[in-house]
């Protein structure tokens, strides 16, 4: 029950957090934030096992009973990339909802219940061990999304949300599609029914079918994470979602389609993966050097970084299509550190909304005369999106270029370029907020009056410093998150090398 | 006389006590009360028969799902029949003899989905018919209902004309009625196949009136717009229940699926249906033709049932899956659109996209509830119209009808932008120009809507023992 209580605190805490907004406007934040930190406590006598010699297959596995008539069990099963991910999924919301804790004013209740739900269908895509619950988790988790940026979103709400929830959906039903015709190849092959991952694994399907459910099933993870063709959604997205939704946007959400080609198309589906290797290594060396170059180009600060997770999520699929164990550890490792990083600077882009109420670079600019310590945090965290060497970042970029560079030279070198096309949109993003000469919106704010424009509070301080010292720990000690997950993508691996 | 006949014998004693009533002394309250006895009492004796062992005669068919089936009938209707006394007494018309012949429609449906036979179908289906004019045209002096009646009525004439013609064609190659005996492929046949297939089209045709499949669908959004709100959810659910369950009875009783022609045919008002309907609902502003065009997009997923047999399988699970897939399609369906009406019918002045702006934040429990439906209609998981949705696709996969699929998967995509569209309406900032101080919550409505959410999440969340019930069912 570990795992479903996991899944169940935040239901409810969303639904308490609504009601409470009854009494006082102000109680919802304070039930969210009890709710996520009693959160923590099924998952943290799993911390130990980053002590653990040998990783078990299963931390906890816990199948129940949903469905007999199809054979659909409600399954629920973590190991390590799954706690990993859990955990990041549990600090980020803490860091969405420290940026929501003053921004959010309208509303307040069923903003929270739409963030709390949103991350419990997150878990609850990492935590299904069962490809329907799987589905289910996966569509069910974008409804409360949607709400969160077409009710609290900015100018262009409306149209972001809807495009955001067809882009998705559209890929969901190919899914769907595609989990139907696995089944029933695998019924024919096996004549075992079953939805549940740990029996499908056992006996990967063959022949010529096999190979269009892995597309389909590939393309739904690609549109989620996004890759080259698929990606129009997310700068929309991004831009008009609210600061706490582009965090879990960037942090989590896009994770869920990495985290399906690691999970689910690589081990089902070894031969068509290997079929398919060249074409999504191609689109992603393409998305990494696109995504940067559409960075460039971007006068909202908020798309701009978009554009630069479009280039980042390229890596993760470079490094998912590698078949080669360090790839598949960066790819994990990118996962983890874009999902910090990113987000904190989409914490920061809020923080600097709310303060000078633009995010236009061309209005932008010298904010660190006014507001010094948002914008050294600022600084650091750009630099680690270029991945300076002793952050996470660097550790899973260079993972993925070794591990591709094997079989895949020419991909590793175009996306390697991202590297340098990454420091000049990172740089961009310094010189034109940072520095540079003061914006128009600055100094307005200015002639408002200098003491309506405040540094970081203690509690924006804190969040963002936490999760530099995380970045900073993932860059110089990353053995542990690899450990993690060693045993289990080495055995992903030797599948598909059968 | 069998224990399978009491549902009838109880609508009919309901229809005749309801005119007695009537013509004594006219009462709302009264003739409300009636009906809705009635319908309790039908729907007792159905429950009765659930699970006992059926019995064929030669006009009717008793299997394990009819009565589910009437069953479900009966159910919708009653859910319709909550609301109706209030509605009623908005209306500028005489109330009471819209409960007989809402009796009537009821009967008539019950007998065609138990029918087994040319008479007995045709029979039940003029019966409905024809009360189903009366019904739509229960509008008072309004230009549009009359308008909407007049049209039905002459185009149920032509669909009756057609299926006359049909079955007159099909008698004349094989000497009986009984559907049954419409698989001894001629058999007694002295006629070439081609009259046989011309015979089986004119009742498809028929039929796809009466579904309002494409091309035969026009009427249906006038229909759906000018009829008054409680006839239209009759009319959306009642009498396409009743016509797909013959259908499909007929279908795969004659076999019509050997016919290639007959196959392509159907093959391309599925198709055709779930992208038109889907297309035309696109830019729809007012929510009665917008369920209008989905429900001839939803009919059109469900004719891929219909062609099952006709492609290989794979003996995935048992035979009876398709069974199973069509019921729960139905159920699911069906509940989730009558869901609609029923909190359309709590909200008789919203007629329009416009007209919801902002009702989450004025009335949520309302909105909530529609948005659900909304999101079962467009097939959202944990919602009972995913489960139906999972079904179909588990089925058409095994029997790898890629064409249909992904006709359907592009008409769920067109689908799902109007079904958000309403959604997006209501919880939009309102603009102060919305008023909903003129919706007053009854506890009857709410507490329907507590019912609606509940099957529609209850059951889409845990479908295990609706699913275990339907197996029985199929297989029994």
């Amino acid at each position: 029950m570990i795992l479903l209580s996991l899944l169940l605190i935040p239901l409810i805490g969303g639904i308490v957090a609504w009601y409470s907004e009854r009494f006082n406007p102000d109680y919802p934040r304070w039930v969210a934030l009890a709710s996520l930190i009693l959160c923590w406590v099924p998952v943290l006598p799993y911390f130990s096992a980053f002590t653990l010699e040998q990783m078990p297959q299963w931390l906890v596995d816990e199948p129940m009973r949903w469905i007999p008539r199809l054979n659909i069990t409600a399954h629920l099963a973590m190991d390590g990339l799954s706690f990993l991910l859990v955990i990041l999924t549990l600090a980020m919301g803490l860091v969405a909802l420290s940026s929501a804790w003053t921004e959010i004013k309208k509303r307040t209740g069923f903003f929270y219940l739409n963030l709390l739900w949103t991350l419990a269908g997150v878990m609850g895509v990492f935590l299904a061990m069962d490809l329907f619950l799987f589905f289910v988790f996966w569509e069910v988790m974008l409804v409360p999304m949607y709400l969160l940026i077409a009710i609290w979103g900015y100018e262009n709400r409306q149209y972001a949300a809807f495009k955001f929830f067809m882009f998705t959906q559209a890929g969901g039903l190919l899914m769907l599609l595609s989990l139907a015709g696995l089944v029933i190849l695998h019924y024919q092959q096996t004549h075992i029914l079953s939805f549940d991952y740990t029996v499908l694994v056992q006996n990967p399907i063959t022949g010529d079918l096999a190979y269009w459910i892995a597309v389909g099933f590939t393309v739904a993870f690609i549109v989620k994470l996004p890759a080259l063709p698929f990606h129009s959604w997310l700068p929309d997205a991004h831009t008009q979602a609210p600061t706490a939704a582009s965090v879990i946007l960037a942090a989590v959400l896009l994770k869920t389609g990495g985290y399906g080609l690691i999970r689910f198309v690589l081990p089902l589906f070894p031969d068509a993966a290997k079929a398919i290797a060249p074409l999504m290594m191609t689109i992603a060396g393409v998305g990494v050097v696109y995504g940067a170059m559409m960075a460039f180009v971007q006068k909202d600060l908020k798309r701009l970084i978009a554009y630069s997770s479009v280039s980042h999520m390229g890596f993760v699929l470079l490094g998912c299509f590698a078949m080669n164990i360090y790839a598949l550890q960066g790819a994990v490792m990118q996962m983890l550190a874009h999902g910090i990083s990113t987000s904190a600077l989409f914490v920061l882009v809020g923080m600097i909304q709310y303060r000078f109420k633009t995010r236009d670079l061309d209005k932008l600019g010298g904010l660190w005369q006014q507001v010094p310590r948002l914008s050294a945090i600022g600084l650091f965290f750009g630099v680690a999106s270029l991945g300076m060497p002793g952050l996470g970042n660097f550790v899973a970029e260079f993972l993925v270029l070794v591990g591709s560079f094997e079989k895949y030279p020419w991909y590793t070198v175009v996306a390697a370029s991202g590297l340098i096309l990454g420091a000049i949109y990172s740089l961009i993003i310094i010189y034109k907020t940072f520095f540079g000469p003061r914006g128009d919106s600055v100094q307005t704010s200015e002639v408002k009056g200098a003491a309506e424009v405040t540094d970081t509070s203690n509690r924006e301080a804190t969040t963002l410093l936490v999760m530099v010292v995380i970045l900073v720990y993932m860059g110089v000690h990353p053995q542990p998150f690899m450990d993690m997950v060693q045993s289990n993508l080495l055995q992903t691996i030797a599948k598909g090398l059968l | 006389m069998s224990l399978h006949y009491l549902p009838a014998i109880v609508l009919i004693i309901t229809v005749l006590l309801s005119l007695t009533s009537l013509s004594l002394k006219r009462h709302h309250g009264i003739a409300y009360l009636i009906c809705g006895g009635g319908l309790l009492l039908t729907m007792l004796s159905l429950f009765m028969q659930i699970g006992k062992t059926g019995t064929t005669s030669e006009l009717f068919v008793f299997d394990a799902i009819t009565p589910f089936l009437s069953l479900i009938l009966l159910i919708v209707v009653s859910m319709i029949w909550v609301q109706l006394y209030q509605w009623l007494e908005a209306l500028d018309e005489r109330k009471e003899e819209y409960y007989l012949l809402l009796l009537l429609a009821t009967l008539g449906s019950l007998i065609m989905v138990a029918s087994n036979h040319f008479t007995s179908f045709f029979l039940g289906l003029e019966l409905m018919s024809l009360s189903f004019v009366g019904l739509v045209a229960y509008s008072g002096r309004e230009f549009k209902g009359q308008e909407a009646g007049v049209k039905y009525l002459i185009l149920s004439a032509v669909a009756s004309a057609l299926m006359l013609m049909g079955m007159a064609i099909l008698y004349l190659q094989y000497g009986t009625l009984s559907f049954n005996d419409l698989s001894m492929q001629g058999a007694s046949g002295t006629l070439p196949s081609w009259v046989t297939v011309t015979g089986i089209i004119f009742i498809l045709g028929g039929m796809f009136f009466k579904l309002s499949l494409v091309p035969c669908h026009l009427w249906v959004a006038d229909l759906f717009e000018g009829a008054p709100l409680a006839t239209s959810a009759l009319l959306a659910t009642l009498s396409k229940l009743a016509a797909f369950v013959v259908l499909w009875r007929i279908f795969s009783l004659g076999e019509w699926h050997t016919h290639a022609v007959i196959v392509d045919i159907v093959a391309a008002v599925a198709i055709a249906s779930m992208l038109v309907g889907n297309f035309l609902g696109l830019l729809q502003n007012n929510l009665l033709r917008l369920l209008a065009y989905s429900s001839i997009a939803h009919f059109g997923y469900l004719l891929i049932i219909l062609l099952l047999a006709a492609s290989p399988t794979t003996a995935f699970l048992t035979s009876t899956f398709s069974t199973e897939a069509v019921v729960f399609y139905l159920v699911a369906y069906l509940f989730t659109l009558v869901g609609v009406f029923s909190v359309l019918m709590q909200m008789p002045q919203i007629k329009t996209q416009q007209d919801l702006t902002g009702l989450f934040w004025h009335k949520p429990t309302l909105a909530i509830t529609l948005a659900l439906l909304m999101l079962s209609l467009a097939g959202i998981p944990l919602t009972i119209g995913f489960m139906g949705k999972f079904y179909l696709v588990m089925t058409a996969v095994n029997h790898q009808m890629w064409w249909l699929l992904s006709a359907l998967v592009i008409g769920s995509v067109i689908g799902l932008f109007y079904y958000l569209r309403v959604i997006m309406m209501m919880i939009k900032a309102p603009d102060g120009e919305s008023d909903f101080s003129g919706l007053t919550m009854t506890t009857n409505g709410q507490l329907l809507n507590y019912l609606i959410i509940f099957l529609v999440i209850g059951f889409g969340t845990f479908p295990a023992a609706f699913s275990q019930l339907i197996e029985t069912l199929s297989r029994g």
